[in-house]
């Protein structure tokens, strides 16, 4: 299975250089305060029996437009510069999209560091499987293929199918779902897709459990699914390397109004839940993939002697140093201090000669100190913090580290005094010699 | 057997009285050398007990008893009259080398000695 | 382009309403009424305009429920005496209506008199429509008299088509029935207003046209709803999609139909085909959608021309276990029960054809009007069922239903699974090596081992309630290695049972030659258990074969754990320090170079040395003197430079030294060679 498409790989190695150069990936520099959202929705009722969703969006300060995806006039671009900071794809069954939208420009706006949203449902078209394909995710080939579970629905009156599933195998992230989490179980009706595991960048944020699996509810099974078990992943998301985020949910519904305020009971349980965790589900993984969470960046790295301010051009080995940075997080109108214990630095030559845990002052510098070691070379500090749910940062620095001069050596050793006196009697012995030699007669 | 033991034993009378014959100057030289070898050996006993930290060191130590035993060998080769080769040069001319050529050793000995 | 687009909207409205399959929807239920509610005073808080504020009142009305905190009948009163714009009045004195204010002659004269005068000047149907809704609202409180009816009804009836569909203005370029539709509401209004002034003539046309508009729907899926599309004149003038133009229509019919007596020729399966559509729109969007939608159920409830009659099922999924009935209903659309006869023509399990029961009249409960199906449930099986019913309706001039109706239910129960059987038999000759029956009771897990010549069985029976074989959708065996590696296989009906049979030289190289101890977990399911099972049966120890040359076996999928933690902490050794002397053996070693030393000035001494050549007196004692002592400051320069100097600096004070050494160095060697020269000379 593909990692994340090709095309997010090459234009993401010219950011990484970028960034590398800058010293900390940032957001786009044109993102405003107010970032500007894209709807696309097959029809405007989904603006209707979403709202409460998209109000949540408008509330946090995002501007929404919203479009029907065969509208003429769409474009994500004008004279070369994005006018959106972030896209919804609601429209799970659109085949073709009007103006100049397509799947090659939909992955480029993702390549461009912004973000995604796309929610598929059953009879998903074939252009979103292929947006989804790119992302590293890949829906159930069969159109008609709904997930089910038999231990895990959740009752009502109506359902028949047994698809209306309430899910509660969550990543274990805080950053992606928030401090409290969903607290209820999160109501999904919808495809099933999986992720393959070699794949670094996509991470199962809602799983179904052991139990369930994609198939037509209509058509007695054949041969085993080829999706079951924990292996579905019910809502994914990609964090690629450049730090774009996508959110693929296999669930339209699971963003409406219906299931956000609807009381329930799980099959099995007895607990019956007022309202279901989908509201604070949509709406912290909303925040995530809109960056308000999770998003990091490293600034100022400084490195000095013990003793000094200034940064050198060089070391030399065994020098005693000090090396900070400071590392601030997004919360989506300021950057506010990050503060984590595992933030590690390393000193590295083809490997890590040192790898040492930055201690944090609760306002975001990091700070250590250590040895240089005896080896000598161009080196690295090397930053790599990679976290479920953070973009990852990796910032390096190189340095040379120069051996002793000749004059750096330690002098006058006790040990070498015998060859210390040998040396000044062999001086002392040829000046008598000189002398006794010339006036013997 | 015998015979053996009594040759090398007329062998070293020999070389004794050859050698009480020759110039003080040159005795002089020889027990110069001989100082200076003396020297040599003790630095390297000593390196072979304690190993060779600092190696620098020990270089500067023994070249400068080695270094300094082979220019007075060659002043004894120049200034001895005996020697046929060297019946131009001058002893003073042989000394003046001598010296020079300790002054740059010892330079470069103290330079190294660190 | 457009019709696409709406008829998108159906596909998703049906989508939307994903909770209900059955192929018709149902009537607006207890739960759907509460949510709507809940939603509704949600946006309490968000409504400013007088229009929106009576949109919240209705749509409570049509819920049934009065909330007062909206707006007052005094404050109605203010905007009634008050505003300027007819639009606001129109909404005011709705609002009047839904809060059932009562006002005064008095204080409204000069609002009734701006109405009139403002009716003289206009041409635009929508000002008209206002000023005629205040004035019929105001006529309840106290005596209204139009200036010209005649003349208002010629302004509104110019605007029509030849097809039945109206502008809004005179100079509009197209058309729409939404138009139509508050055409008709304003005639009804005048009718009210001024009634004499409409002759028989009239009233035939008003209800042509109310006739006729029922022929302006569109239907895009075969669900059974119709909808009055938006044309583009009405997106001009306040919009609002097929649900504004769809209720706007029904509204201007019911009150055509309301304010004249007789009857107006409405087609009943169109009247039935917009209930449906506005029960499949349900109540969970926006404010403007709810209110759309309740404002049209509300007047299809009831309404003097026809009333739609949905049949309902409830539950439309029943649990044998918990010994549920069926109870059938026939009501409105928001739930007032309406007398009917229903007969069960024929109940037919889903996907069969044979028809399992046939032509049942229903026993009903007149009073509630609701009939059971009691005599047939014990003969139900747990499956899906199509019900099909033919409804005769008592009243059916006043009501229209459909007369067959097809309904899908779902019966659940309690499926039996005695015991599961579990064995390895030979490959070759089939016989059974090793059987155990695995008991749900007692859970005893099973412990197998089997190499790739045998093959494992599993087999079982399932029995529905009325002792049946029962074949289930979900019938799963997964094997689950130690690594985590999982691999499911189904179980499928073979005779009177459900079996699996893996022989496991085929599937050696689908486990990939992954040799050790599987897990062996059963799960059955189906939407008519009511019981479905994920059993751990026990393990299984596999022994496989190794892989052929160039395969390489899967190994574990677990992640690594440095992943997404810190690493451990490496920090750097140091060459160790170089072993060093101790001390006091360097220092008798320092003593011991020494002594060499020493032995030189003893020997000196011994060989008699002296200093009989030094000069005596004069310039030569000067030159050996500074050629010695010039020696002895290039050796301490040395001393010097091993101490402090730097090669640079010693090199200066070296050439400095060595050029003043040459000097007295010549002279004295010079002096000594000339002073043995004649010696040699002579011997």
């Amino acid at each position: 299975m593909a990692m994340a498409g090709r095309a997010i790989q090459v234009s993401s190695i010219i950011v990484i250089l970028l960034g590398i150069a800058s010293g900390s990936l940032s957001l786009p520099p044109d993102r405003s305060l107010h970032p500007r959202i894209l709807v696309l929705v097959d029809d405007l009722t989904v603006k209707s029996s979403h709202s409460l969703f998209f109000a949540s969006l408008a509330d946090r300060g995002y501007r929404l437009e919203f479009k029907l995806t065969s509208d003429p006039s769409l474009a994500l671009t004008s004279y070369g510069e994005y006018l959106f900071d972030g896209l919804i794809l609601f429209a799970p069954a659109a085949e073709h999209f009007g103006g100049s939208v397509d799947i090659a420009s939909i992955l480029d706006f993702v390549d461009s560091g912004r973000d995604l949203i796309l929610a598929a449902d059953v009879g998903m078209s074939e252009t979103l499987r292929t947006i989804a394909n790119e992302c590293g995710v890949e829906f159930d080939e069969d159109s008609n293929a709904v997930v089910i579970d038999h231990l895990n629905f959740a009752e009502s009156e109506t359902d028949t199918e047994h698809s209306l599933i309430a899910a509660d195998t969550f990543v274990a992230s805080s950053a992606i779902l928030g401090e409290k989490g969903a607290e209820a179980p999160v109501l999904f009706q919808g495809i099933a897709h999986s992720v393959a595991p070699a794949n670094d960048l996509v991470i199962k944020v809602l799983s179904a459990s052991a139990s369930a699996y994609s198939a037509n509810p209509e058509v007695q099974l054949n041969g085993p699914p080829s999706l079951s078990g924990t292996s579905i992943s019910l809502v994914s998301v990609l964090q690629a390397r450049n730090n774009a985020r996508v959110l693929i949910s296999g669930s339209l519904s699971l963003f409406s109004n219906k299931f956000f305020v609807f009381p329930f009971k799980k099959f099995g349980s007895s607990t019956s839940f007022q309202r279901s965790g989908n509201q604070m589900f949509a709406e912290e993984i909303s925040k995530w993939v809109f960056h308000e969470r999770g998003h990091l960046k490293a600034v100022n790295v400084h490195h000095h002697k013990v003793g000094n301010l200034e940064e050198p051009s060089m070391y030399r080995i065994t020098d005693h140093i000090e090396y900070s940075v400071e590392i601030y997080e997004w919360t989506g109108k300021t950057w506010k201090p990050y503060v984590a214990d595992d933030v590690q630095v390393q000193f590295y030559m083809m490997s890590p000669y040192i790898l040492k845990t930055l201690n944090h002052n609760g306002q975001g510098l990091y700070t250590t100190s250590f040895q240089v070691p005896d080896v000598y070379g161009v080196f690295q500090f090397k930053l790599d913090y990679n976290r479920l749910g953070y973009t990852t940062l990796a910032i390096s620095k190189q340095i040379p580290v120069r051996p002793f001069r000749h004059n750096e050596y330690e002098r006058f050793i006790p040990a070498a005094y015998p060859y210390y006196s040998s040396s000044f009697s062999m001086m002392f012995g040829f000046f008598l010699f000189g002398v006794v030699f010339l006036y013997h007669k | 057997m015998a015979g053996a033991a009594g040759d090398v034993k007329a062998l070293f009378s020999s070389l004794k009285s050859a050698y009480v014959a020759t110039p003080t100057k040159l005795k002089i030289i020889d027990l110069y050398v001989f100082y200076a070898l003396c020297t040599a050996v003790i630095q390297v006993v000593y390196m072979a007990l304690v190993g060779s930290f600092p190696f620098n060191a020990f270089l500067s130590g023994f070249l400068s008893c080695v270094g300094t035993a082979v220019l007075a060998v060659c002043l004894r080769m120049q200034v001895n009259p005996k020697n046929k080769e060297f019946k131009e040069l001058s002893l003073e001319r042989a000394f003046a080398d001598f010296v020079l050529a300790n002054l740059v050793l010892h330079l470069v000995i103290m330079n190294f000695l660190g | 382009m457009d019709s696409c687009r709406n008829g998108c909207l159906i596909l998703a409205l049906v989508a939307l309403l994903c909770l209900s399959v059955s192929a018709s929807p149902n009537v607006l239920s207890e739960a759907d009424k509460k949510f709507g509610t809940e939603l509704l005073i949600k946006s309490e808080g968000s409504v400013s305009t007088l229009e929106e504020k009576y949109q919240l009142l209705r749509s409570f009305q049509v819920l049934g429920i009065r909330r007062e905190e909206l707006i007052t009948c005094s404050e109605v009163e203010a905007v009634l005496m008050s505003s300027t714009s007819v639009k606001d009045l129109f909404y005011a004195s709705k609002c009047g209506e839904t809060l059932l204010c009562s006002f005064q002659e008095s204080a409204l004269k000069t609002t009734v008199s701006r109405l009139l005068s403002s009716l003289d000047n206009t041409e635009a149907l929508l000002d008209i429509h206002f000023s005629l809704g205040t004035l019929a609202f105001l006529k309840v409180q106290f005596p209204v008299a139009l200036n010209d009816p005649v003349s208002i009804f010629q302004k509104i009836k110019v605007l029509s088509a030849e097809d039945g569909s109206w502008k809004y203005n005179p100079d509009d370029a197209g058309t729409s029935a939404k138009a139509a539709g508050t055409a008709l509401e304003t005639m009804g209004d005048l009718i009210s207003l001024a009634g004499q002034a409409f002759d028989d003539a009239k009233i035939r046309y008003l209800k042509g046209v109310a006739s006729k508009l029922f022929e302006f729907l569109e239907k895009y899926a075969d669900d059974g709803t119709q909808f009055i599309d938006e044309r583009p004149l009405d997106g001009l003038y306040g919009g609002g999609g097929p649900l504004a133009a769809t209720s706007q229509v029904v509204k201007g019919v019911a009150v055509v139909a309301s304010h004249t007596s007789g009857h107006i020729e409405v087609p009943a399966e169109r009247v039935i085909s917009v209930a449906k559509f506005f029960l499949t729109a349900g109540i969970h969007g926006s404010l403007l959608d709810m209110f759309h939608v309740l404002d049209g159920l509300g007047v299809l409830d009831k309404n003097r021309f026809l009333v739609p009659v949905i049949l309902s099922v409830r539950p439309s999924v029943l649990s044998l276990s918990a010994k549920e009935v069926f109870k059938i209903s026939t009501t409105t659309v928001l739930g007032s029960p309406v007398s009917a006869t229903i007969t069960l023509r024929k109940a037919v399990r889903a996907n069969e054809k044979e028809p399992f029961l046939l032509n049942q009249v229903l026993e009903s409960d007149e009073t509630k009007g609701v009939h059971n199906l009691n005599d047939i449930l014990n003969k139900l099986d747990i499956g899906s069922y199509d019900l099909t019913f033919k409804v005769k309706i008592l009243e059916e001039g006043r009501y229209a239903t459909e007369p067959i109706t097809i309904r899908r239910v779902l019966v659940t129960g309690v499926a039996s699974i005695p015991e599961v059987e579990v064995g390895v038999l030979d490959s070759d000759t089939g016989s059974t090596d090793y059987v155990k029956r695995w008991n749900p009771m007692s859970k005893e897990v099973v412990s197998l081992y089997a190499t790739h010549l045998q093959k494992l069985y599993f087999g079982l029976d399932i029995l529905s309630p009325r002792q049946e074989q029962f074949i289930p959708h979900q019938a799963f065996l997964k094997l689950k290695h130690e690594t985590k590696v999982e691999h499911l296989f189904l179980l499928k009906p073979s005779g009177k049972k459900l079996e699996l049979s893996l022989n496991l030289l085929g599937l050696v190289e689908k486990l990939n030659y992954l040799s050790g101890i599987y897990t062996i977990d059963l799960i059955v399911g189906d939407v008519a258990m009511e019981n479905p099972v994920m059993w751990n049966l026990g393990t299984v120890e596999l022994d496989l074969p190794e892989p052929p040359e160039g395969k390489v076996k899967l190994t574990s999928q677990a992640e690594s754990p440095f992943k997404y933690g810190p690493r451990p902490e490496i920090t750097h050794m140091f060459r160790p320090a170089e072993k060093r002397a101790p001390p006091t053996l360097s220092n008798t070693f320092l003593a011991l170079t020494l002594v060499p030393l020493l032995g030189f000035l003893v020997g000196l001494k011994l060989l008699n040395t002296n200093m009989k050549n030094f000069p005596s007196s004069g310039l030569p004692v000067l030159a050996a003197l500074l050629f010695h002592l010039g020696i002895g400051s290039i050796l301490g320069l040395y001393a010097l430079f091993w101490l402090k100097l730097n090669l640079f600096q010693t090199l200066k004070l070296l050439a400095l030294l060595g050029t003043v050494l040459t000097v007295p160095g010549y002279y004295i060697l010079s002096h000594l060679a000339d002073a043995s020269a004649p010696k040699v000379k002579s011997a």
